[in-house]
């Protein structure tokens, strides 16, 4: 029984290439190529191939979401032009990864790594939904906001901003000089901000903690919070204790 | 922290009232009306602590809904709040060492002094205290300036060098360059040799370097023919620029980070071909670049921009001071504009 194999890449050439790169391995038999998501997931359904050599980067649908779609997942190999942070997650979580330009001996690595494993009869499943998580977080964190000034867009890096704060139905994005509006709201922010540096202190304030310049105890158990550019904060009490286990007061 | 610990602050704050207020108003009493000064004392000491508390309870109370009030009218309310506190206190007092039970004006006013009087005690001591903080938080924020400075400048040649040799598009060129060896050998030259073009061309710019508007049109162009090979008929350009445009010197890679950015995120949110259009125009003194793409669009004010396009603008920033502008015009599926106005001249 040979290994079933769809190539799935944006890029022509790219697939060409490893259309070539394969034909030295009488155990694989490519059943298909696909330049998208979309196309990719008829085939697959179609085909159902052992293995996928999966580019992460394609239009539309992108290699992770692609994979989410599916219901019973092949083995995956994938390939990948450049990615910092998605290394070390394909070292843990697929049968092995490949970088563009691709190396025959790297190919032949993963390519007898492959065999071994379905020979073995291994189920397919690696830890899909956990890659895909660690993968996904990173892309969801906003570093860089845009904001109007007038009919402007000025692009406000998140170490620039001081506070977030509500009022009357409108977010504030606050830094050392200005106060800008911002389409988000507190609860949206709290998801897309670096969760190392802003912290929620208060129902309508969400503080960066780099940006802190002195800490004061204030009525009622709460908290003072005296930050760059002299505005200062309150961290109401239900929100304190989680304010000082990150700052480890 | 729950309970009375964090009122400590503020219980040793009445503590200190109270003892100076005791000691002051036990003296009045001792030296006016005589006696055992241990009971004068005493008594004034009961009542001045009671006093206190009471007050204290009270403003501890209101205070919590004064948080979000200006410092300034914080302060002048707490002073005023503390200074009718003791007026009470002290009148109450008056009237009972006095042993005297109708109010007379010597005692109002005798009270009502003394309130005032630790009112401003009280308000001296916040200004000051502020005025202090205002000094070290100013030292400090000298030495934050310079450290932003520094910052700024190594993040500009940090991300210069990231833009420079991005390794997505290099990798990914030698890729499909290998693939044509076989199957096209002559427009695999052709790509290398494009590409040690850029990559020559790149290296021997950093950011403070102006380079004339033709030769960044180049570069662009050697960068978009490579990007070509990858997407093929999913990518067209067009470029235009008045002659008397062309030898024009303008910081460079001003231009190239955001045809790279159309490519990155174009192709990475449609499979639909690509137009790009970058017209360059002289306008009243002024160099008018747009960046056009008729792309997918986005939100712009929820977009998380790449640091590409927030470098551009910190560096027209640090280059041109306020004699510059730069917008970013987009919608979803309505593709996107990128404006960018210099003074023409500069060197």
């Amino acid at each position: 029984m040979k290994i079933r194999a769809l190539i799935i890449d944006d890029e022509k050439l790219a697939r060409s290439r490893l259309q070539r790169l394969l034909r030295d391995y009488t155990d694989i038999e490519i059943v298909g190529e696909a330049g998208n998501g979309e196309d990719a997931l008829h085939l697959i359904e179609a085909e159902k191939p052992d293995v996928l050599f999966l580019d992460i980067k394609m239009p539309l649908v992108s290699g992770f979401e692609l994979l989410e779609k599916l219901e019973e997942s092949p083995f995956i190999i994938f390939t990948t032009a450049y990615d910092r942070y998605a290394l070390q997650a394909f070292e843990e979580n697929t049968v092995d990864y490949l970088l563009k330009p691709i190396a025959k001996e790297k190919l032949e690595r993963a390519v007898s790594k492959l065999t071994k494993i379905i020979r073995q009869g291994s189920p397919a499943q690696i830890d899909l939904e956990k890659l895909v998580r660690s993968l996904e977080k990173k892309e969801k964190v906003i570093k860089r906001f845009s904001v109007k000034v007038g009919d402007r867009i000025h692009i406000v890096p998140d170490y620039q901003i001081t506070f977030f704060h509500a009022k009357d139905k409108y977010t504030f994005l606050n830094t050392e000089e200005k106060s800008y509006i911002t389409p988000f709201s507190l609860k949206e922010l709290e998801g897309r901000l670096d969760p190392e540096i802003f912290q929620r202190v208060h129902r309508s304030y969400i503080v960066n903690l780099e940006n802190i310049q002195s800490i004061h105890q204030w009525f009622g158990g709460r908290l003072l919070l005296k930050l760059k550019g002299g505005k200062e904060v309150i961290a109401s009490q239900n929100y304190a204790s989680e304010f000082k286990k990150k700052i480890n007061l | 922290m729950k309970g009375i610990k964090c009122y400590w602050p503020y219980i040793k704050r009445i503590a200190i009232y109270t003892f100076f207020l005791t000691l002051f108003l036990g003296t009045i009493d001792f030296i006016y009306s005589g006696g055992n000064w241990i009971i004068n004392y005493g008594q004034t000491f009961v009542i001045t602590v009671s006093c206190a508390f009471f007050c204290s309870l009270f403003l501890l109370k209101l205070f919590s809904f004064f948080d979000q009030l200006p410092r300034l009218v914080f302060y002048i309310l707490f002073s005023l709040f503390v200074g009718v506190g003791i007026f009470l206190g002290v009148a109450t007092g008056m009237l009972i060492l006095e042993r005297r039970l109708s109010l007379q004006p010597e005692i109002l006013f005798f009270s009502f002094m003394v309130g005032i009087v630790f009112s401003i005690i009280i308000s001296a001591g916040f200004v000051y205290r502020e005025r202090l903080e205002a000094k070290i938080a100013r030292l400090k924020e000298i030495e934050i300036e310079n450290e932003k400075l520094r910052r700024i400048e190594s993040e500009a040649r940090l991300n210069g060098l990231q833009a420079k040799l991005n390794p997505h598009f290099l990798f990914n060129i030698l890729n499909s360059t290998a693939a044509l060896i076989y199957d096209d050998p002559v427009k695999a030259e052709k790509s290398i040799v494009r590409l040690s073009n850029l990559y020559r061309k790149v290296l021997s710019i950093s950011n403070q370097t102006f380079i004339p508007i033709a030769e960044e049109l180049e570069l662009i162009e050697d960068y978009l023919e490579l990007e070509k090979m990858r997407f093929e008929d999913k990518l067209s350009y067009h470029m235009t620029c008045s002659e008397d445009l062309k030898s024009e010197r303008i910081p460079g890679l001003l231009i190239e980070p955001l045809v790279e950015n159309v490519i990155k995120h174009g192709s990475a949110h449609s499979a639909a071909a690509i137009q790009i259009d970058i017209h360059i125009t002289a306008q009243n003194g002024h160099i008018a670049i747009e960046v056009a793409d008729s792309g997918p669009g986005f939100e712009v004010e929820k977009a998380d921009f790449g640091f590409g396009l927030f470098s551009i603008q910190e560096r027209l920033k640090l280059l041109f001071g306020r004699d510059y502008s730069f917008n970013i015009i987009s919608e979803k599926d309505q593709g996107t504009r990128v404006n960018i106005l210099i003074p023409r001249g500069e060197e």
